[in-house]
């Protein structure tokens, strides 16, 4: 019984430690002195501490938040359709997102047009403003078409179809763009935590904190739809009401971190299993918060992975997510195996 | 049964089920009045297409009635929410249940999710009312068991336990048996049968086990195609011939005299048959299969004598011994 809050504490003493090595490695080290110095008294080099809070800090804030709220999302779209499949983009809202940045930096868009004239428009405010259109787009047309589908692998099916005329409308904006274009989307899909400044995560992290809180009050009646929907039904569970607030939280914290951020892969699907593996639990009381803790965790380390020291260029985090996190659920589907014999 | 005795936990007036399409309604069975009283076991059976699973499913709040209304203690099922319809009635369902990392005793807790605050958190009493209905199907020794490790039928005990553990006068189940052997049929069956009499709840049950409800039920309601539905005792269903009328068809009928039901062989030839039991009935059973009946002796037709594992056959002076029913099956064509 106190398994899972000892692991949970672990998790949660781990974080602050990645959070900070995410802090001082990059393309230079800053030393650990200098962080200590940056964050509790004033009186610091002050290079050091432009780095710390133009760059390193923002970047390590929008990868906490990501991992704290993609695997959440991952979390309540498996438990939603009964697939542990799903993950976050599984009803198509982060396609939405490139759809939505697509059509502003494609194809003689606005963005484009800036773009070709060699501004770095696509970290700024509004790639994430169209991003966020496109997701919340996408989502609209979800939770529209949600309540009149029976049964959720219907629902499901309507979702990849979503996504995959979206993805069709991209590459056609795609085909008929210039390189130049195309170059600035395509580095948008690798996924980036960077060039978000601190106003613009005040934004995203008073999103993202209410929607994971919510979720978490969510957490009984998610238990109960694990049975399935019926089951759920007879034990009291308002299931017309828990199937739209599930979509809504949901989409909505896979919208506005795709938004933020651009596509991160794999986060949202692989760690809701790593938490059940090491918490061998299905409760989501405890698969919540482990996830959002795990997540979080990996997130940083990936992001540390991407800027390791000594390379002067970063690896996008995208790939960097999907190269790590495959690896650690195969690993960790292993062991506990093992375990259990 | 008097009405004034016992307290009608469950009723049902003129009520009409179906499903309702955009423009028009089908309808699977209409004019379906019912009640079912305080610690009774009641059976719904009646032929695949007459609407059994739709009535439960419209009993349990699932799905809504086309017309007339359903009263759990003398209130609309259709006026309560969720929350407090879970705790008048639970139901198991046929919907199978997996998920992983998840014990027994997991399950059966989420029976107390009516009764539990917002974080689900279980008092002792909750944890004292989860082990006593685990222990009431008999699961206590794999209540730390994983459900993907259990059998069916410790499945539905598991789901029948979840169903006590949520504490309400009336469970509801569709088609507990369904997908059981023979022994787990009856365990199950009695069990159910058990609860209902030792905890005072109700319980109905909607089967295909016509045997085995009419040992078992209290009463049962008979559901037909195109035809109001019955209700009464099983005795008093049989001898009314409400049984007979439901189910017999060209190909087999239920026999009033022994209650089992008789599958219809055309009957093609006749012998005659002396011997001891029990060689006498599974001799005949074994002819039956292969359309021959048995008659009274005379010189037309093949007499058998059976005793002793051994059959002798007479016929136009021939005369034939085997050892085996086998034998005799095939020995007989030849005479």
């Amino acid at each position: 019984m106190q398994k899972p809050i000892l692991y949970i504490i672990i998790f949660a003493a781990l974080l602050p430690i990645v959070f900070c090595f995410d802090i001082i490695f990059g393309s230079i080290a800053i030393p650990f002195r200098e962080v200590w110095c940056f964050l509790f008294s004033a009186e610091c080099s002050t290079t050091y501490s432009t780095i710390i809070s133009n760059i390193r800090i923002p970047r390590a804030l929008v990868a906490l938040l990501t991992g704290l709220a993609l695997p959440v999302s991952g979390l309540c779209m498996q438990t939603f359709f009964r697939n542990p499949l799903a993950g976050p983009d599984i009803l198509g809202v982060s396609t939405g997102a490139s759809l939505g940045v697509a059509l502003f930096s494609l194809a003689g868009g606005f963005g484009g047009i800036l773009a070709s004239q060699n501004f770095s428009v696509l970290s700024g405010f509004g790639a994430i403003a169209c991003a966020a259109a496109g997701a919340m787009l996408i989502m609209m047309l979800v939770l529209v078409v949600a309540p009149k589908m029976h049964d959720t692998s219907t629902l499901l099916i309507i979702g990849i179809m979503f996504s995959s005329i979206t993805s069709a409308i991209v590459s056609i904006l795609q085909y008929i763009s210039n390189p130049q274009e195309i170059q600035q989307f395509l580095l948008w899909t690798f996924g980036s935590f960077s060039g978000i400044r601190l106003a613009h995560i005040g934004i995203m992290a008073s999103i993202v904190i209410p929607a994971l809180l919510i979720t978490f009050g969510m957490q009984k009646s998610l238990n109960a739809l694990l049975l399935g929907e019926n089951y759920a039904r007879g034990l009291g569970v308002s299931i017309k009401r828990l199937r739209f607030k599930t979509l809504l939280m949901a989409s909505f914290l896979a919208a506005v971190i795709t938004a933020f951020t651009g596509p991160i892969g794999f986060v949202g699907m692989a760690i809701p299993h790593i938490a059940r593996l090491i918490f061998k639990t299905a409760n989501h009381k405890i698969l919540i918060p482990a996830s959002a803790l795990i997540g979080a965790n990996l997130v940083l380390a990936c992001d540390l992975i991407s800027q390791m020291p000594g390379f002067d260029t970063a690896l996008p985090i995208n790939v960097v997510t999907s190269i790590v996190c495959a690896p650690v659920v195969i690993f960790v589907i292993f062991s506990s195996r093992k375990f259990q014999r | 049964m008097n009405t004034g005795k016992y307290t009608a936990i469950l009723r049902t007036d003129n009520v009409t089920i179906g499903y309702a399409h955009a423009k028009q309604q089908s309808i699977i069975a209409q004019n379906l009045n019912c009640e079912i009283f305080e610690g009774e076991m009641l059976c719904l059976l009646g032929p695949n297409g007459s609407g059994k699973s739709t009535f439960i499913r419209s009993i349990s709040g699932l799905q809504p009635a086309l017309s007339g209304s359903i009263y759990i203690h003398n209130q609309r099922i259709d006026g309560k929410n969720a929350n407090q319809l879970a705790k008048n009635m639970s139901v198991v369902l046929t919907d199978t249940v997996h998920i992983p990392n998840t014990t027994v005793w997991d399950i059966v807790s989420y029976g107390r999710h009516p009764h539990t605050n917002w974080l689900g958190m279980l008092s002792e009493t909750d944890h004292a009312i989860i082990s006593d209905a685990i222990e009431k199907v008999g699961l206590t020794d794999f209540q730390n068991r994983h459900l993907n490790t259990l059998s069916d039928g410790e499945k539905q005990r598991t789901m029948i336990a979840k169903a006590l553990a949520q504490d309400t006068d009336f469970i509801i189940l569709d088609e507990p048996t369904a997908h059981l052997d023979l022994p787990n049929r009856i365990a199950i069956m009695k069990l159910l049968k058990d609860l209902a009499h030792s905890t005072r709840k109700s319980i109905l049950l909607s089967t295909h086990e016509l045997d085995l409800a009419l040992q078992v039920a209290d009463r049962i309601w008979l559901m037909q195609k195109q035809a109001p539905m019955l209700c009464g005792t099983p005795e008093d269903l049989v001898l009314q011939g409400s049984f007979q009328k439901v189910f017999s068809t060209h190909a087999f009928d239920f026999d009033i005299n022994t209650g089992f039901f008789k599958i219809n062989f055309p009957v093609q030839h006749y012998v005659s048959l002396s011997g001891e039991q029990p060689f006498l009935l599974w001799t005949t059973r074994a002819l039956y299969k292969y359309g021959i009946a048995v008659k009274d002796k005379y010189s037309a037709i093949p007499h058998i004598h059976a005793a002793d594992n051994q059959w002798h056959i007479e016929f136009n002076n021939k005369h034939c011994v085997c050892s085996s029913i086998f034998e005799l099956l095939s020995a007989l064509p030849q005479m």
